[in-house]
């Protein structure tokens, strides 16, 4: 079962990474094209890596007390 | 600027796209929101499946309630990622006509940006159709502008994909491309036809330039 639940963290950090990728590059939408983005879609953005980051930690936890 | 549909943007919001002279912007506007509210309800649709399978399944065969719970997680938070991603790139999908020319910018951030303009000096409009398929769309009132331009080379089509009130909308377009054109002629705004200075405007978007004329850059 831990090796289970490794394989979801990776899926889970990768998927956070990719948030947080995606998050800058909206982020930066006003210098590709001169056009900025709303602060309730960049607070979505942000929600993600929050909960991307609030999973990783709770798989790891799952993972290292698990047998 | 028009301010009499909903889903017309505010001229701040639309980011820095004028990019002559005495261009002013006429109509700046998205596609229709079921765009992004029939995707999302997909995905809320997803979730609740997935959530209500799980249980099932983790009772029925007994599946650790740890490995549930991260399935369940890893599955909502894919599924958040989607959406994100969903409004993001309905938000940065724009339409825009000016005095001087007709622009879509179409952003995927990560993905793919393209920025198609028709500069209004240059073509001669001659055909808008208006197109609504479906049942669906028909309730939605949600459609499709085509604007057939008369290039001196080849005819193109530019067009204004699932916007609202289409029928509302082509005839706006209309009285604009035929307002914007004769006030052009009437004023005898010079062609454009220069290369702008780059360190004025920081977009990649350049205006046409024809062969044998010389160029000169504006400071």
């Amino acid at each position: 079962m831990r090796i289970v639940l490794l394989i979801c963290l990776v899926i889970a950090t990768i998927l956070g990474i990719y948030n947080w990728i995606y998050e800058r590059e909206v982020a930066s939408a006003k210098k590709r094209i001169g056009l900025a983005v709303p602060e309730k879609v960049s607070l979505l953005l942000k929600i993600n890596i929050y909960i991307s980051l609030g999973i990783v930690i709770l798989l790891g936890l799952f993972s290292l007390f698990s047998k | 600027m028009q301010q009499d549909a909903g889903q017309l943007l505010r001229e701040r919001d639309v980011g820095d796209f004028l990019t002559s002279q005495e261009e002013e912007t006429l109509l700046v506007l998205r596609t229709h929101p079921s765009t992004v509210i029939m995707p999302c309800i997909g995905i809320i649709f997803f979730a609740v499946l997935t959530f209500t399978l799980s249980i099932l399944l983790s009772q029925t065969f007994s599946i650790p309630s740890v490995l549930t719970t991260t399935g369940i997680l890893l599955f909502l938070l894919s599924l958040l990622t989607a959406f994100g991603k969903i409004i993001v790139d309905w938000y940065f999908h724009i339409y825009i006509i000016t005095n001087r020319k007709i622009l879509e910018v179409m952003y995927k951030p990560f993905y793919s940006e393209v920025v198609d303009d028709v500069m209004l000096d240059m073509v001669r409009c001659t055909e808008i159709a208006v197109k609504v398929n479906g049942i669906l769309n028909h309730i939605l009132n949600k459609g499709d502008i085509s604007i057939c331009f008369d290039m001196p080379t080849h005819q193109d089509h530019f067009i204004f994909s699932n916007v609202s009130s289409p029928h509302k909308m082509g005839i706006l377009v209309s009285k604009l491309l035929s307002s914007s054109q004769t006030a052009n002629m009437s004023a005898g705004t010079i062609p454009v036809w220069y290369r702008q200075n780059p360190l004025l405007n920081p977009h990649r978007i350049l205006n046409k330039v024809i062969p044998n004329i010389p160029l000169s850059v504006k400071t």
